[in-house]
């Protein structure tokens, strides 16, 4: 029985001769195919965008026509930071987003799929990390400018006008979306140093929360030196307009901290990915 | 006693099991088979009360699982795919079944013992091989001494050795009174376990009868002749009806004519014969057959080889399996 | 592979009935390293920090402001305990998900049912092993941190179990944490998804329970104060952060919310599919 038309291989066209090498170009295609046919993709950037829109609408709403608030108390505040509050809670859906980028691969089995496939190791790496950070910033800014312009027209109601040219409303609007980006960056390195979702969400959660309500029970000289340099504080600066100087980092030099906590998650994680098993 | 009465299960639009009824007797080992996606796996979960029925029943001697007081005593459960914790170790994992029904520690060890996994009894399940976590399932079903066992593919992964073991197992059992239903695709390995056999196609029952009847019912017959009168054998073969198909190797494939009566027709006509050999069907031939309208997936030619090379289909097993295909899918496809 | 044949096992009735359950479902919490070392981590955790900052605090007296030693004078549990119930509270969320929900991310929820196919016995015997630790440990660290606590603010900020309401305070965040982590428990059961699980907890207990105290008018403080935790911790509190609830009835509405969460958690659990 050697008949190959049992099996009907031979009917298959033949593959044309392969060009090149399997390079990184091909990586990112591949790593874009991975992240959109996954649901928890939309589920967490669409919960991420519904979440925080929602509730920076609902509380400013309220602030606005519900608190006894003066205009000449609220020129004091910073309300475009305020607009986009619910941010809050984005970063934690952001999180959520990026750990399992990465920590799917693993529970999954899936890595062994991807890494057999890629023999240079890190081009999947590097591709996924693109990847989710374009992904992040293009949904993070979709959230800061939608809040921003959804908010301020509640406070135009209360006679605040607030704009995008207003004095740094484009650095604050465009930050709002950079640390959500960022967010998603350093729970991506954090999966990929545990390699386990609940793990990488709790401490992701645990850097960005409660290491700032922890801090809050520091006594107050304390405080002051600390609490700049945690990411939450540090990365905040990027979405806000007013800065204490002494007790508040600059936006940039703000954001900038707060990537470094990212960057060193990711070059531990990339360290790791490299060396380990599968 | 496992009864299945006039089961259906939809998912949306889907029907994975449709009006399933059948009988799993005790004191015999009965195989469920079926191509992939027929439902075999979604029936055994429903008899296990692990997913709800659209509608219809299962009973295991005359009362659904959920209703059982003491389930693993009564049936022992092997399914696909690993239900353990990779955190934790074999011998954890047994315990905590063990202790819903009172069954000591001692016996933990014993059927780890009795399935080889003794040695390894402290590790976690994380670094098992596919066969180990396969025989630790196996251990699981039999931590309760069951009367039943609903075993699907156990062979999956387990090498010569307990291949040969778990057969074995399942005809002492059998042979003690307990009801065995066992699941596979492995043919060669059904045909020489099972004594009966459940065949179901697309949520369907396709045959429900003995071992023996399915294969003689379901497949062909073919009698290999060798003989140096070619011509003279063709033409006493052709007389009683039958049809004869040289093979390259020199043999006559006959078919249509059974081999006592071939052997009478030389005999009587003075031909000489090397070689009188009834070729058995083979279950996976059988099965074939009579799964080839209702397999789920196919090749893409959708050929599928069951009868000897350049031998085409009798019209007499040809009308058996046309027929039974058509009753069985009520003369329509079924989607 | 043995050649022995199988012997009989001869034990009682073999019924799985609750007792036997409850006995399964211990071995189950025990015998996973991660749980059993998360709740380690925990105890060493809160009584590390709580040691920390009271003594930092203390350390920085001299330095601080009088209005702000003022303020922990007059209520200085929520200083004490504030940092060990906020880890207790993290750990106990997760803990809770993942009790329910890694069943499903393994797999094992296939074994469990065949081995207990009555799914509220099962489902009440888990809620019942995961709490009775998580009280003990959790009134125990309560009461080891205030006394952590007391002995280390002693001189500086006087405080004592007969002081009003302490004592209450102190027991509450154990039952606290007990009634967040079958909140927890539940949520794990109804989303069967260990990442969205956790997610959603979080975000309840840590940021949208909180955040509701933003609502506006009277209407949005009665709603507040009614949502699962923010009513929960009024047993916490000495002086109670909002006067529409006391203590008792605050603890008593997160309670009633947590048991109807387990209702829905065990009606999903009997109805679904596995």
């Amino acid at each position: 029985m050697t008949s190959t038309t049992i099996t009907g291989y031979d009917q298959v066209a033949a593959l044309p001769e392969p060009k090149g090498r399997a390079g990184f170009g091909g990586a990112l295609r591949s790593e874009w195919t991975k992240i959109r046919s996954v649901r928890s993709t939309v589920w967490t950037l669409g919960t991420a965008i519904l979440l925080t829109v929602g509730i920076s609408a609902l509380g400013n709403w309220g602030r606005a026509n519900h608190s006894g608030a003066t205009t000449a108390q609220l020129a004091h505040e910073d309300l475009i930071q305020r607009s986009m509050f619910g941010i809050i809670l984005g970063q934690l859906v952001m999180v959520v987003f990026g750990a399992l980028a990465i920590t799917s691969e693993y529970s999954t089995g899936m890595i062994r799929t991807s890494l057999s496939v890629q023999p240079r190791r890190m081009h999947p790496f590097w591709a996924k990390l693109l990847v989710i950070s374009a992904l992040a910033f293009v949904v993070g800014e979709v959230i800061s400018f939608a809040s921003f312009l959804i908010d301020s027209s509640f406070w135009r109601g209360k006679g605040v006008a607030l704009s995008l040219s207003s004095p740094h409303a484009m650095q604050a609007v465009i930050g709002g979306g950079l640390y959500l980006a960022g967010s998603a960056i350093l729970a991506f390195g954090l999966g990929a140093m545990l390699r386990h979702t609940a793990g990488a969400i709790t401490s992701g959660v645990g850097l960005l929360f409660v290491v700032t309500i922890l801090a809050s029970f520091l006594p107050d000289n304390w405080q002051n030196h600390v609490n700049k340099w945690l990411p939450f504080n540090a990365g905040g600066q990027v979405w806000a307009t007013q800065h204490v100087p002494g007790s508040d980092l600059g936006a940039w030099t703000g954001f900038g901290v707060f990537m470094i906590y990212g960057a060193v998650a990711v070059v531990f994680g990339a360290l790791l990915f490299k060396k380990r098993d599968a | 006693m496992i009864e299945v009465r006039d089961l259906v299960k939809r998912y949306g639009d889907t029907t994975a099991v449709d009006h399933l009824s059948f009988t799993v007797e005790p004191g015999r080992i009965t195989g469920f088979l079926g191509p992939n996606g027929a439902g075999k796996s979604t029936t055994m979960r429903l008899i296990l009360g692990l997913d709800r029925p659209t509608s219809g029943s299962s009973l295991i001697d005359g009362k659904p699982y959920r209703d059982l007081p003491d389930p693993l005593r009564y049936v022992g459960a092997l399914l696909e795919a690993r239900a353990v914790h990779p955190g934790r170790t074999a011998f954890n994992h047994l315990l905590y079944l063990a202790q819903t029904q009172g069954v000591p520690k001692s016996r933990v060890n014993e059927v780890l013992a009795l399935v080889g996994l003794d040695t390894v009894a402290k590790k976690r399940t994380k670094g098992f091989s596919l066969g180990m976590g396969q025989r630790l399932g196996i251990a699981a079903a039999l931590l309760g001494d069951p009367k039943l066992l609903i075993l699907d593919e156990p062979v999956n992964g387990l090498d010569p050795e307990g291949i040969v073991w778990i057969r074995n197992l399942m005809k002492t059992l059998a042979a003690e009174g307990r009801t065995i239903f066992v699941s596979s695709h492995l043919m060669n390995e059904m045909a020489v376990t099972a004594d009966h056999v459940v065949v179901i196609g697309r949520g369907k029952l396709i045959a429900d009868t003995d071992i023996e009847d399915f294969i003689s019912q379901f497949s062909q017959h073919v009698v290999l002749v060798r003989t140096p009168q070619p011509e003279e054998l063709t033409r006493a073969v052709t007389a009683l009806g039958g049809e004869v198909t040289a093979r390259s190797d020199g043999a006559l494939m006959v078919s249509g004519a059974e081999a006592p009566k071939i052997g009478e027709a030389a005999a009587r006509d003075g031909i000489v014969l090397h070689e009188l050999s009834p070729q058995r069907a083979s279950l996976e031939e059988a099965f074939m057959e009579l799964t080839k309208a209702d397999v789920e997936f196919h090749a893409p030619d959708g050929q599928w080889a069951v009868q000897p090379p350049g031998q085409p289909p009798t019209p007499v097993q040809d009308a058996v399996s046309g027929s039974l295909a058509a009753k069985a899918l009520g003369g329509d496809d079924v989607r | 592979m043995s050649a022995d044949t199988l012997t009989r096992a001869t034990i009682g009735t073999g019924h799985a009935h609750f007792g036997r359950l409850l006995l399964a479902e211990w071995t189950k919490l025990r015998t996973v390293r991660s749980t059993v070392w998360s709740f380690v981590v925990l105890i060493v955790a809160v009584i590390g920090f709580t040691s920390l900052f009271t003594a930092l605090t203390v350390g920085q007296w001299s330095t601080m402001q009088a209005s702000d030693k003022a303020q922990i004078q007059l209520d200085p549990v929520p200083q004490i305990l504030g940092s060990g119930l906020f880890l207790g509270q993290l750990a106990v969320c997760v803990l809770g998900v993942l009790i329910a929900s890694s069943e499903y991310s393994t797999g094992m929820i296939r074994s469990t049912l065949l081995a207990s196919p009555h799914r509220l016995r099962m489902f009440a015997a888990k809620a019942i092993v995961f709490t009775i630790p998580v009280f003990v440990i959790g009134e125990a660290l309560s009461f080891a941190s205030y006394e952590i606590g007391k002995a280390i603010f002693s001189g500086k900020v006087p405080t004592s179990l007969s002081d009003p309401h302490v004592t209450r305070a102190v027991i509450g965040s154990g039952l606290y944490l007990s009634v967040l982590g079958l909140f927890a428990l539940a949520i794990g059961q109804i989303i069967r998804h260990t990442a969205g699980a956790i997610t959603t907890v979080i975000a309840l207990v840590l940021v949208l329970v909180p955040l509701a105290g933003l609502l506006p008018g009277n209407l949005g403080k009665h709603v507040s104060a009614y949502l699962p935790t923010n009513a929960g911790q009024q047993i916490i509190q000495i002086y109670p952060k909002n006067q529409i609830l006391t203590a008792w009835q605050g603890f008593g509405v997160f309670a009633i919310w947590t048991a109807v969460l387990l209702a829905v958690a065990a009606f999903f659990l009997v109805e679904r599919d596995a």
